[in-house]
């Protein structure tokens, strides 16, 4: 166990985004304020897709700052998302079935955009840290902030249908499956997952417009 | 069939400027050099497979159509490196190269069976070695038509001197006994790291890839020093045949020597062409038994045990030690930089403060007191761009003290080869540069018993291998402002 934590020390931030799939899980969620459902469940989503990047925060630091220097990243990263989603509660987004079929066209056509490609591959790589200090917290909010934003860039029209949705775990779980695949293989088909987007929100048009 | 024989080109030389087998991979190359780009079998098409991008693109005569975008996407930009595919990917891109060169001898008017040689620039035993062959600085054939192993665009060695020192042709990595390297900061292993399908995505560099490899790449530079021009000089294939060498001599100088037991490495698979023009995509696991791929190499002893004067054995002295280098131990950081150090004309340094480990390597110390744990030393984030130059990398030169002077202080040589593709962003990743990993621990233990070593520490000191005067290389590295930068140094213990 202490060898599995040694190699992997952001294991506390991927139990966080467990405990916030089981808390999208339970029957009142969606009565929560949209502020706190948005940043729960892009810890949820977002959280496994960074876990290289905490790894390598971790590992290039001192020992004893290993663990802080993945909190300061993930502060960092979800004020990227905390952005996000304050534009959209104050924008009044609505999280309805047309929105949600809108959000999820637009998503399918931005997989294929290269501003799309090239922040997906943006989004994960390594920065030189200081390794004490001030210097070094800086550097890991820095480097949290940076990936966030490659990551906002490649799936902001991802996480806006599983708004549209009302946090629906349907989308999310399905929506995360398609953000695992284009971050953990090699060369997905981009047209795929494109479709595949575009496909669901003709699924999800169908009902309300027949 | 019978097993073919690589054979070292200075061997070659010695009997002939023209032995045939030098011969005739020029009038291959004359063959192949006559197809247009769209055919496998051509010249250009070969090098592209390597890596192509505008600075080829500039190079492409005009009338010459690309073959279809389908066929570069699938078949072009192709190179392994900074990967445990580097040795595979670069076997099975010989092997179809010989192929295909075989073909054109033959279709020269030459014999069947023609065998890609090797440039052995670390045998000690040949004052040339680190010379380019004469045929290859030859203006002419000797029928008087020329000469295409002669390309201008070298920065060294057309002019028959050695294009570098023996540091920069070091087997020091054959000391690696590990393939695979470790996690962040630790051993870079003889084939460097576990990656997916990598083309210039910036990692750690493997100990073969980068010494030898890279930095005999920069050295005859120009061309040979980009991915996507490499392929253009014929050298290219003599150095990577050598490459492919060592990896022969790896296995073999010691039985703990093996290939990743990693399931996904053997199952690994690569586009490309054989020597008829079928397309064919054979496994990084097919690869590992030359002889099964018909050829062998003339010579596969271990230079290490012959007592050559290579500069890190000497350096690291008769008693090699093997210290607990088979350990799964995680690597921790003790130290690191504060902030950048500009590479530039001339020497620059690095200050790395250093903590005593508290982690692993804390508690391994206490378990093993006995076993001396290794000492990593980082150059992370190397990035830059145009012509690069190597740098030697000194630690803890005394103020005022010429570091060329101070053998005994030498680290290692930082090639930079594939920087410049690493540093540029790409769909395919974001440019984090290069990151070389060195083994310390010899050196740190020497400094210890010298009272050289400050355990809170370490001044690292980079070295341009050319004086700003070199002739030819003005141009490079005459100016003081840092094209290439390291991003970080730092320290690890396992």
């Amino acid at each position: 166990m202490t060898e599995l934590a040694w190699r992997y020390p952001e294991w506390w931030a991927l139990a966080l985004s467990a405990a916030a799939w089981a808390s999208m899980l339970q029957k009142h969620a969606h009565h929560r304020a949209p502020m706190l459902q948005w940043i729960v469940m892009t810890a949820a989503m977002m959280v496994p897709m960074i876990a290289g990047s905490l790894r390598a925060a971790a590992d290039r630091s001192l020992w004893r700052r290993r663990h802080r220097a993945i909190a300061v990243f993930l502060i960092g990263y979800l004020t990227c998302w905390l952005i996000v989603g304050a534009a959209l509660v104050l924008l009044r987004a609505p999280a309805r079935p047309g929105f949600a079929v809108a959000a999820l066209a637009i998503a399918g056509a931005w997989q294929l955009t290269r501003v799309k490609q090239l922040a997906l591959a943006g989004c994960h790589f390594t920065v030189p840290l200081a390794p004490k200090g001030w210097r070094a917290d800086r550097d890991c909010l820095a480097y949290g902030w940076l990936t966030g934003t490659r990551c906002v860039i490649s799936c902001w029209a991802i996480m806006l249908a599983c708004f549209a949705t009302g946090h629906s775990l349907i989308a999310m779980t399905g929506l995360t499956a398609i953000c695992a695949i284009e971050r953990y293989t090699y060369r997905p088909s981009q047209l795929l997952l494109g479709g595949t987007l575009i496909a669901a929100a003709i699924a999800v048009a169908v009902p309300i417009f027949a | 069939m019978a097993t073919r024989v690589r054979k070292d080109v200075w061997k070659l030389s010695r009997i002939a400027t023209w032995e045939p087998t030098i011969l005739w991979y020029a009038k291959g190359i004359r063959e192949m050099q006559k197809l247009g780009i769209a055919n496998p079998s051509s010249w250009r098409y070969q090098a592209a497979i390597h890596d192509y991008d505008a600075d080829s693109e500039a190079l492409r005569p005009p009338n010459d159509p690309l073959p279809p975008a389908a066929e570069r996407k699938k078949y072009w930009r192709q190179c392994q490196h900074f990967s445990w595919y580097f040795l595979p990917w670069h076997r099975w891109f010989l092997l179809y190269f010989e192929q295909i060169v075989a073909a054109a001898v033959v279709k020269a008017g030459g014999p069947p069976g023609w065998s890609l040689p090797y440039w052995n620039y670390s045998d000690t035993s040949n004052p040339n070695r680190l010379k380019l062959p004469p045929a290859f600085i030859a203006a002419k054939l000797p029928d008087g038509t020329p000469n295409p192993l002669r390309v201008a665009n070298r920065a060294r060695g057309n002019d028959g001197a050695a294009v570098g020192n023996d540091t920069h042709a070091d087997l020091g990595c054959l000391r690696e006994d590990q393939y695979t390297a470790d996690p962040m900061g630790g051993d870079p292993g003889y084939g460097g790291p576990k990656t997916k399908f990598n083309h210039d995505s910036g990692d750690v560099v493997g100990a073969l890839e980068s010494v030898p490899h890279g930095s005999m790449h920069n050295r005859v530079g120009d061309w040979m020093s980009g991915f996507s021009t490499a392929g253009l000089d014929p050298i290219f294939w003599l150095h990577h045949s050598n490459i492919d060498r060592l990896w022969v001599v790896w296995r073999n100088r010691d039985p703990g020597n093996v290939d990743p037991a990693d399931k996904a490495w053997p199952k690994m698979s690569f586009p490309f062409h054989d020597g008829t023009g079928k397309a064919v995509a054979p496994l990084v696991g097919g690869a590992v038994d030359t002889v099964k791929l018909g050829y062998e190499y003339e010579d596969t002893s271990d230079p290490l045990s012959a007592g050559g004067g290579l500069f890190a054995a000497a350096a690291a002295g008769p008693a090699e030690v093997k210290v607990a280098k088979k350990s799964k131990a995680k690597p921790e950081m003790v130290g690191a930089s504060e902030q950048a150090t500009p590479l530039t004309g001339g020497p620059t340094s690095a200050s790395v403060d250093v903590s005593a480990p508290s982690g692993p390597a804390a508690l391994a110390a206490a378990a093993e007191e006995t076993t001396p744990q290794r000492v990593f030393l980082n150059v992370e984030n190397v990035k830059g761009d145009g012509t690069p130059n190597t740098y030697a990398v000194y630690v803890n030169v005394p103020e005022g003290e010429d570091p060329r002077d101070r053998s005994d202080l030498f680290v290692g040589i930082l090639p930079l080869f594939g920087v410049r593709e690493a540093t540029r962003g790409s769909d395919k990743h974001a440019g984090e540069g290069l990151h070389y990993s060195f083994d310390i621990t010899e050196l740190a233990a020497r400094m210890k018993d010298n009272a050289d070593w400050d355990p809170e520490n370490l001044k690292v000191t980079f070295v341009p291998d050319d004086e700003p005067e070199t002739a030819g290389l003005a141009a490079a590295v005459d100016v003081d402002a840092p094209r290439f930068e390291v991003g970080r140094v730092s320290l690890y213990v396992k």
